[in-house]
C-alpha cells in the first residue's frame, strides 16, 4: 500500500489503511510519546490520543512535507496538552524548580545507546525533558515553545541549558559522551 | 559559529540517536482507536441483542398465552377428576370405626346459606351404618377445607372430598362425607341412616346410635357398599351438574388474563422531522487577556459565530402498554440525527490556536492547542460545519388521553430518552473567537434527552391507528464534556409522524 493510498483511504474512513497507517508510524511515535511521558502506560495514552487527532484531522494534510513529520507535530501537541492536564505540569516549567536535583549514577541505566539516551532525558526534571525535547529533538524555536507552554521565551532559553547542562553530565558519566567534548559542549554552551 | 557549531552538534547526536528509538505499542491501543472511528461495527451485535430481546418477550408474551390456556384446561379437567376420583371413594369402605351412641358434633366452616336435603330412602344395610353428609356452602373464605376427621369428640370418620372453587371473591365448598360404621353392632333397620345434606349455618348434627368399633376393609362388605351406589350416583350426579354449571359460570366471568394483557399492548413506529438548534453560554468565569487566550468583549462583532438551525430527524419504535383508559405507558428504542451549521472561513493555511478548557483535575483551567483550518471572519472560500451528532437511545415515557371516542384521539405525551451517542462532530471556536477547532473527543459519550409532545390519533379502517402532531424535545445535558468551557444544549421542534398497532 503506498502512502497515497493510505492517506486516501484514511480520510474515507477506511479500516485497512487506517491500521497501516498506525503500524508504520506508531513504534516511532510512542518513542516520542515515551520522552515526554511519565511512565509507558501515559506514553500509549498519549499515542493513542495522538492518533486519533491523526485520524480526524488527516484531510487536512496538504502533502507538503513528509507525512511523518505531519504526524510527529501533531503527536508532540497531544503530549503538551495531556502533560497540561497534569496540575504539577506548571511548577514544574518554573526555572527554579530543577535547581539542586543531582543524578545519581545508579539512575543512568546501561542499555543499548538510543534506548540509553532516552531513559537519561527521562531522568532530567520534567519541565527541563519539556524544553529539551521540543527544542533539541522536534526543532521548536524558544518563541513557539514559550507560546506552547506559556511561558517566556527567555525562560524557555534558561531551561534548555540547564537541561542541557544536566544531560550532558548524565551522558559523559556514562561515557556516551567522551569528557573532552562535554568540556567542549560546556564552553560552548557557557560562552 | 563555534558555539553554533557545538550547539547544533550536540542536538543533531540527540535527534539521530533518538530518531532510532522505537517502541511497540500493545494490541489495545489499535482497539481503542479502532473502536473511536468504528462505533458502527458494534451494531451488529446491538441489533442482535436487541433482537434477540424482541424475541425473548414475544415468546414470553405467547407462551405466557399458551401456558394461561393450558393451565385452564388442565384446573378444569384437576378439578373434574378430582370430583370424580372423590366421588369414587364414596364406594370405598371406610377403614376407621366410628363411634357412635353419642351427639357428635363436626365442626364445619361458616356456611351461609342453608340448603337441607334429605334423602330418607336410602336402604341401609344392617351391618353398615352409612353417613354420607354432603353440604353445599358458600362462604367467603377461598381457602379448600377438608371436614374434619374428629378431634376431640371421638368421631372418627373419613370425610372424602372437598372442592373449593373460588370465583370473583366466593367460594363454592361442596364436602361429601362418609361414614362407616360398625355392621356388628347394628340392628337391622330402613330407618333413615342417613344421607344428609345439610348446610345449616353451624355444625352438622350427626345422630348416633350405635357403636362402631374398628373395622379394616376386608372386614365390609363390599357387595353391600355397591347396594348403596344408586343413592350416590344420585348425589353425584347432582355435584357434577352444579359443577359443569360453576365451571360454564366461571368460564364466562373469568376471561383468560392474557387475552386483557394482549389487548392492552400496541407497537409503535415513528418519525419526526424537526429543526435543531442549540442554546450556548459560559460555563465559567475567567477572562484571560493574552495573546491567543484573549476573549473579545461582549456584546462586540468579534464574539459573534454564524450559526444556524439545521434539519434534524428522529426515528424509532415503541411498545405501548394500556395502563387505565387514559393512561398508557410506553418504551422503546430510537435513533436521533441532530444538527446545527455554524459558517466558518476556510483557510487556505493551517493556523494554530487556543481552546480554553476545564482542568478537571485542579479545577482551573488550561488552554489546549489546535491546528485549524477554519476562521470566524467570513468571506471567500466560506464553509458550512456540521455540528452533528448521532445517538442511539431507549426513550420511557407515558400519553395520556386528553379526549376522544376511539376513532380519534387526542393525546398529550412526555419522555426521557437516556441515549449514547454513536458518531458526531465538535467543532469548538477557540478562546480568541478566531477559529474554529475540531475535537471530537470532547463530545460526551452520554446524554439525556426529554420530549413533550401532543398528537391526534386517527383510526385507519384497518384497525391502525395513525399518529399525528407536534413534538418539542430538549437536550438535559451539555453536547461536550465537562472540560469544555461552554455549556451547549440541543433543542429541536418537529412534527412526529407515527402508526399504532394492537399486538
Amino acid at each position: 500500500m503506498t502512502e497515497e493510498q493510505i492517506l486516501v483511504g484514511c480520510i474515507r474512513n477506511n479500516a485497512t489503511a487506517q491500521e497501516e497507517l498506525y503500524h508504520r508510524f506508531s513504534p516511532r511515535m510512542l518513542g516520542v510519546c515515551y520522552r515526554f511521558a511519565k511512565n509507558r502506560e501515559d506514553a500509549e495514552d498519549m499515542l493513542q490520543e495522538g492518533f486519533i487527532k491523526v485520524f480526524t484531522q488527516l484531510h487536512q494534510y496538504r502533502n507538503e512535507g513528509a507525512l511523518e513529520g505531519w504526524i510527529r507535530r501533531i503527536v508532540v501537541h497531544t503530549c503538551i496538552n495531556v502533560l497540561k492536564k497534569n496540575k504539577k505540569f506548571a511548577d514544574s516549567v518554573d526555572i527554579m524548580h530543577a535547581n539542586g536535583i543531582r543524578i545519581k549514577e545508579d539512575m543512568i541505566p546501561s542499555i543499548m545507546q538510543a534506548k540509553q539516551v532516552v531513559e537519561c532525558i527521562r531522568l532530567l526534571p520534567l519541565g527541563y525533558r519539556t524544553v529539551l525535547n521540543l527544542y533539541a529533538i522536534e526543532g521548536f524555536s524558544h518563541k513557539e515553545i514559550g507560546d506552547l507552554l506559556e511561558i517566556g521565551e527567555s525562560t524557555s532559553r534558561s531551561q534548555y541549558t540547564r537541561a542541557k547542562a544536566m544531560l550532558e553530565d548524565i551522558l559523559t558519566r556514562k561515557n556516551i559522551i567522551p569528557k573532552n567534548r562535554k568540556n567542549d559542549l560546556g564552553a560552548a554552551a557557557g560562552s | 559559529m563555534e558555539q553554533n557549531f557545538y550547539r547544533d552538534e550536540f542536538e543533531q547526536m540527540l535527534r539521530d540517536t533518538t530518531d532510532d528509538f522505537r517502541m511497540y505499542p500493545p494490541r489495545k491501543v489499535w482497539h481503542s482507536i479502532y473502536n473511536n472511528f468504528h462505533p458502527d461495527r458494534k451494531w451488529p451485535s446491538l441489533a442482535v441483542t436487541l433482537i434477540l430481546l424482541a424475541a425473548i418477550l414475544y415468546i414470553g408474551i405467547t407462551n405466557n398465552n399458551s401456558i394461561n390456556k393450558e393451565r385452564n384446561i388442565l384446573s378444569d379437567n384437576i378439578s373434574t377428576k378430582s370430583l370424580l376420583a372423590q366421588n369414587q371413594l364414596l364406594y370405598q369402605p371406610a377403614n376407621e370405626a366410628v363411634r357412635r351412641n353419642q351427639d357428635t358434633k363436626i365442626p364445619y366452616t361458616a356456611p351461609e346459606t342453608a340448603v337441607a336435603i334429605e334423602l330418607n330412602e336410602a336402604p341401609v344395610d344392617q351391618n353398615l351404618y352409612a353417613a354420607i353428609s354432603v353440604s353445599n356452602s358458600v362462604e367467603s373464605s377461598l381457602t379448600p377445607t377438608f371436614t374434619p376427621t374428629n378431634a376431640s369428640n371421638v368421631l372418627e370418620q373419613e370425610t372424602i372430598a372437598t372442592n373449593a372453587r373460588t370465583a370473583n371473591g366466593y367460594s363454592t365448598q361442596n364436602n361429601v362425607s362418609i361414614a362407616a360404621l360398625d355392621y356388628q353392632q347394628q340392628p337391622a333397620t330402613t330407618s333413615n341412616k342417613n344421607i344428609n345434606i345439610s348446610s345449616n349455618a353451624g355444625n352438622v348434627v350427626i345422630k348416633e346410635n350405635e357403636h362402631l368399633a374398628q373395622n379394616s376393609i376386608t372386614d365390609i362388605d363390599l357387595a353391600k357398599v355397591s347396594s348403596k351406589k344408586t343413592t350416590v350416583d344420585m348425589l353425584l350426579s347432582k355435584t357434577q351438574i352444579d359443577e359443569k354449571a360453576w365451571i360454564e359460570d366461571y368460564a364466562f366471568h373469568n376471561k383468560r388474563n392474557n387475552d386483557k394483557w394482549k389487548n392492552k399492548l400496541s407497537m409503535n413506529f415513528y418519525i419526526t422531522p424537526s429543526v435543531g438548534y442549540r442554546t450556548r453560554f459560559k460555563n465559567n468565569d475567567f477572562e484571560p487577556s493574552f495573546g491567543l487566550l484573549q476573549r473579545p468583549s461582549p456584546g462586540t462583532n468579534a464574539e459573534v459565530i454564524t450559526q444556524q438551525a439545521a434539519l434534524n430527524i428522529e426515528a424509532g419504535s415503541a411498545v405501548i402498554k394500556e395502563m387505565s383508559k387514559r393512561w398508557r405507558l410506553k418504551a422503546g428504542i430510537q435513533f436521533n440525527y441532530s444538527n446545527y451549521i455554524t459558517y466558518a472561513h476556510k483557510l487556505q493555511h493551517p493556523g494554530q490556536t487556543t481552546v480554553l478548557q476545564n482542568n478537571l483535575n485542579s479545577g482551573g483551567l488550561m488552554p489546549v492547542s489546535y491546528s485549524s483550518n477554519y476562521g470566524n471572519v467570513l468571506g471567500e472560500n466560506e464553509s458550512q460545519l456540521n455540528n452533528s451528532s448521532v445517538q442511539l437511545s431507549i426513550p420511557i415515557g407515558v400519553d395520556y388521553k386528553l379526549m376522544g371516542n376511539g376513532k380519534v384521539n387526542w393525546y398529550a405525551g412526555a419522555s426521557l430518552q437516556p441515549g449514547f451517542i454513536l458518531d458526531g462532530n465538535a467543532y469548538l471556536v477557540s478562546t480568541d473567537y478566531k477559529h474554529f477547532a475540531e475535537d471530537r473527543s470532547l463530545l460526551r459519550s452520554f446524554n439525556v434527552n426529554s420530549s413533550l409532545e401532543t398528537f391526534v390519533s386517527i383510526k385507519a379502517p384497518s384497525g391502525t391507528m395513525i399518529n399525528l402532531g407536534p413534538q418539542l424535545r430538549y437536550q438535559l445535558m451539555s453536547t461536550h464534556t465537562k472540560q469544555y468551557t461552554y455549556t451547549e444544549k440541543l433543542y429541536n421542534i418537529g412534527f412526529k409522524i407515527g402508526i399504532t398497532k394492537k399486538l
